[in-house]
């Protein structure tokens, strides 16, 4: 792999594979934060689901 | 300390809704419920000093949830024991009203009361005394018109005299019984005993030990028992309203809506009047949209031109030029018709009309497995598949929403157009009349339509009797009065629908803009540049610089990562009649159907091109394979006609699928099937075709 | 005994009982208050003769042939 020939191109790529990274979290659902504890005691996927 | 909490509690259509936000005003906030695609809409208020969590369930006929609308609603009130609730009744309606309140109402439990629709009420004939009603319950009562403000910021001054309701409630025997069985209020009981009903979620919402009493029930007791508690809600419901009423009132039937349906609803008239409003909906979609698609694609032009001319020749240049403007290009170039599908769906509902255009066209939809409240997504998705994608949540059934949503991408949206001119145009234009009339071209765009009604049809009725099959949800449906929307409503429900889009599924297509750019840029064929700067030395007139630029363009798209991937799908896409620069064209096109046509014109050296373009049209008509037969005949150019009616060639559909079914399984599924589809068909059309010796 | 969806446009009936096999349509309609004793009004029927609308309680509401068939009436008389 060659390296970037000017500074343009590294950012460039920077932010090429920062929307790269941003999709792959957004479609594996990894989370770099841990998600706010939203409730619930009910959860709502156990009602919606038929035994 | 935490902010107290006010929920607001009604039956749909109350007008909860309205008076949500003149309370709320500004500081309304819209979210989703966690995991489940209901809006949340809340507010933080201050109220005499003292921080209020407002929070708008949704709207709910009693708390045996029959929807996730309804689990919503039903669950918050259980999580939130201590919280104030606003009980908004209906005054046309106020029966049904004040049994939501008789089931909402338990020990301990805070209630105020909001009459709307007051002025309505009066008009029908039905005068109904808040005071009376007020002194009844035991709790505050007040008529308020629900947009105005200053009428809703003193229920919030009710709150101080909020009290459990006094209410007269002759339950059966078998409720007192199972209640001083299981040690809970008679209230709790009688929510057992419709809980039932719902033997798959009775116990997480109404805890182990009386779900099982109850679903110990023999059925016929059980049914009986039902029965006699809702007899009881009505009769105690029926009795409030009586003494809330001064005179029995003589017809209180609501006049003008009855004349409103006379013409809406009559067997010839309203058919007519159905199909103009549907023809005019789809009429603003199609070409409404269209200058304002036309302001955003000039400003995303400009915006490039302006980048291009400020900053040198440079990688980073195209990336801003060509991925990152033309992506939030791709996403801004929705809003028009999301922004307009809204408008009007919020027009239609709030007015009622809605309701009846699913009465209306119920028996057809029923037809291919699905009920009358999918029509208008179906139809909206000719459009344009992403706010039609968004339009799905007017349908209740979580099983018949899904359905449309997975089948109406299949209709063909305005983004086929460009891709079905420019091709019909290649291989169509030179062929003889249909009949003397008709030109070749017309007759296979026509088919090509008819092609994705059928295809949208067939795909819904066979997933709804596969894999998402299930008994047919009932088709139980209020049809509510008219009334008039208010332009503030509309306008906050369709800026709602838009920012959600922007920055749920925007972000999305944004990126995926941004890696499809690198995708058709790297790897730089570093040899092809020298080549063509070699060319150049000594070249000085314009034209031929021209022409080595697009043939240098054309040359490093075929090294890309895109071109590379056109060849490694070339030996899958031969059978279709297809070669590796179509193969190009179609990964290109991935970012949506009509950046087809440019992606060919880089392919195929004719620089910038649109549909309409003759040198882009010459140059794809004279192509040829590599063993010197023609590329595009009728018979290839109908094979890929036919691969872009059904193939799911848009993320942005995808993006918009992944948020309103809040996980990947679908759209991936949705992308699989319509790929199939697409590549069988085209294969079938092309490999028979040739044999019934069709070039 | 008659049912609903026999029951003409424009004619009005009394709710005997609410028979659907389905306990949580049964529950949801007795629940929008289609019980034993209440009025219920035929107002019409869609253009291909299903769904149809009633008039009770002082609100509109559809459902369909299907649905209205579970709903025992008597005392039919028209308007």
């Amino acid at each position: 792999m060659r390296m970037p020939s000017s500074a343009g191109e590294a950012i460039a790529w920077v932010i090429v594979a920062l929307a790269a990274i941003y999709l792959v979290t957004r479609f594996t659902g990894i989370r770099w934060r841990p998600k706010v504890l939203q409730k619930p005691d009910v959860p709502l996927s156990n009602l919606t689901k038929k035994r | 300390m935490s902010a107290s909490k006010l929920l607001l509690v009604g039956n749909p259509n109350s007008g909860k809704t309205t008076l949500f936000n003149a309370l709320a005003g500004m500081r309304a906030r819209t979210g989703n419920y966690p995991g489940i695609t209901v809006e949340k809409r809340s507010a933080s208020l201050e109220h005499q000093g003292k921080a209020l969590e407002l929070i708008d369930l949704p709207g709910t006929y009693s708390l045996t949830p029959n929807s996730p609308d309804e689990e919503v609603a039903e669950r918050e009130l259980r999580n939130c024991p201590e919280a104030n609730v606003l009980v908004v009744v209906d005054a046309t309606a106020i029966s049904r009203g004040l049994y939501l309140l008789t089931d909402v109402a338990r020990p301990g439990r805070k209630i105020t009361v909001a009459l709307t629709m007051a002025d309505e009420a009066k008009r029908r004939g039905i005068e109904i005394s808040a005071q009376a009603l007020s002194e009844t319950l035991n709790v505050p009562v007040r008529a308020v018109d629900a947009r105005d403000r200053e009428a809703a910021r003193a229920l919030l001054r009710d709150l101080e005299n909020a009290a459990e309701v006094t209410l007269d409630l002759d339950y059966p025997g078998l409720v007192t019984k199972l209640a001083r069985d299981a040690d809970v209020p008679e209230s709790e009981a009688a929510r057992a005993v419709m809980g039932a009903a719902h033997p798959e979620s009775i116990e997480e919402r109404l805890g182990d030990s009386l779900a099982k009493r109850a679903l110990a029930l023999a059925p016929e007791e059980l049914a009986a028992a039902q029965e006699a508690v809702a007899c009881a809600r009505y009769a105690c419901t029926e009795a409030l309203k009586s003494a809330a009423t001064s005179a029995p009132p003589k017809a209180t039937n609501d006049t003008r809506t009855e004349a409103i349906d006379r013409v809406l609803l009559h067997p010839i008239l309203g058919l007519l009047v159905f199909a103009l409003v549907m023809g005019l909906l789809f009429e603003g979609l199609f070409s409404g949209a269209d200058p304002f698609i036309e302001l955003i694609e000039g400003a995303v032009g400009s915006a490039q031109s302006l980048v291009r001319t400020m900053m040198g020749e440079s990688v980073l240049r195209d990336l801003i030029t060509d991925g990152v403007i033309a992506g939030v290009g791709n996403v801004v170039v929705f809003v028009p018709q999301i922004a307009m599908l809204f408008l009007a769906i919020a027009f239609l509902e709030d007015s009622g009309y809605l309701a009846r255009v699913a009465f209306l066209i119920d028996r057809v939809m029923r037809g291919i497995g699905l009920q009358g409240g999918a029509f208008v997504p179906m139809l909206s998705g000719f459009a344009c598949a992403v706010p039609a994608v968004m339009g799905t949540r007017t349908i209740a059934s979580e099983k018949d929403r899904l359905v449309t949503m997975l089948a109406l991408p299949l209709t063909s949206c305005s983004a086929r157009l460009p891709v079905y001119v420019l091709i019909i145009a290649v291989v169509f234009a030179g062929e003889s009349r249909v009949l003397g009339i008709f030109s070749m071209g017309a007759v296979v765009l026509f088919s090509m339509y008819m092609l994705s009604v059928l295809g949208a049809l067939g795909a819904a009725a066979i997933m709804r009797r596969t894999i998402l099959k299930g008994p047919t949800p009932p088709f139980v449906m209020e049809l509510p009065p008219y009334r008039m929307p208010t332009l503030g409503a509309l306008l906050r429900i369709t800026w709602s629908k838009v920012k959600g889009f922007l920055i749920d599924a925007g972000s999305v297509i944004l990126a995926l803009s941004i890696v499809l750019w690198a995708l058709l840029t790297y790897p730089v064929h570093e040899e092809s540049v020298a080549h063509y700067a070699a060319q150049r030395e000594g070249v000085t007139d314009a034209a031929e610089l021209e022409a080595i630029d697009q043939a240098q363009r054309a040359a490093l798209l075929e090294h890309s990562a895109a071109g590379s991937l056109g060849k490694a799908i070339e030996p899958i896409i031969e059978p279709l009649g297809m070669d590796w620069r179509i193969g190009v064209g179609i990964v290109g096109s991935f970012a949506a159907r009509e950046v087809l046509v440019s992606t060919l014109g880089i392919v195929f050296g004719s620089g910038e091109a649109d549909e309409e373009s003759e040198s882009l049209r010459e140059q794809l008509s004279s192509a040829t394979r590599a063993d010197g037969s023609q590329l595009m005949t009728p018979l290839s150019g109908l094979a890929l006609l036919i691969f872009f009616v059904f193939a799911c060639q848009c993320m942005s559909t995808l993006a918009a699928v992944k948020r309103e079914t809040q996980s990947w399984k679908w759209p991936l599924f949705m992308f699989g099937y319509m790929t199939v589809l697409a590549y069988v068909s085209a294969l079938l059309v092309y490999q028979v075709g040739g044999m019934m010796g069709f070039t | 005994m008659k049912v609903l969806s026999d029951a003409k446009v424009g004619s009005s009936a009394e709710i005997a009982c609410v028979q659907c096999s389905d306990p949580a349509l049964r529950v949801r309609l007795m629940e929008l208050g289609l019980v034993r004793g209440t009025r219920v009004e035929v107002l019409r029927k869609a253009p291909l003769g299903d769904p149809l609308i009633v008039r009770i309680r002082g609100y509109e509401l559809s459902l369909r042939r299907i649905e209205a068939q579970a709903i025992e009436v008597s005392a039919e008389g028209s308007k």
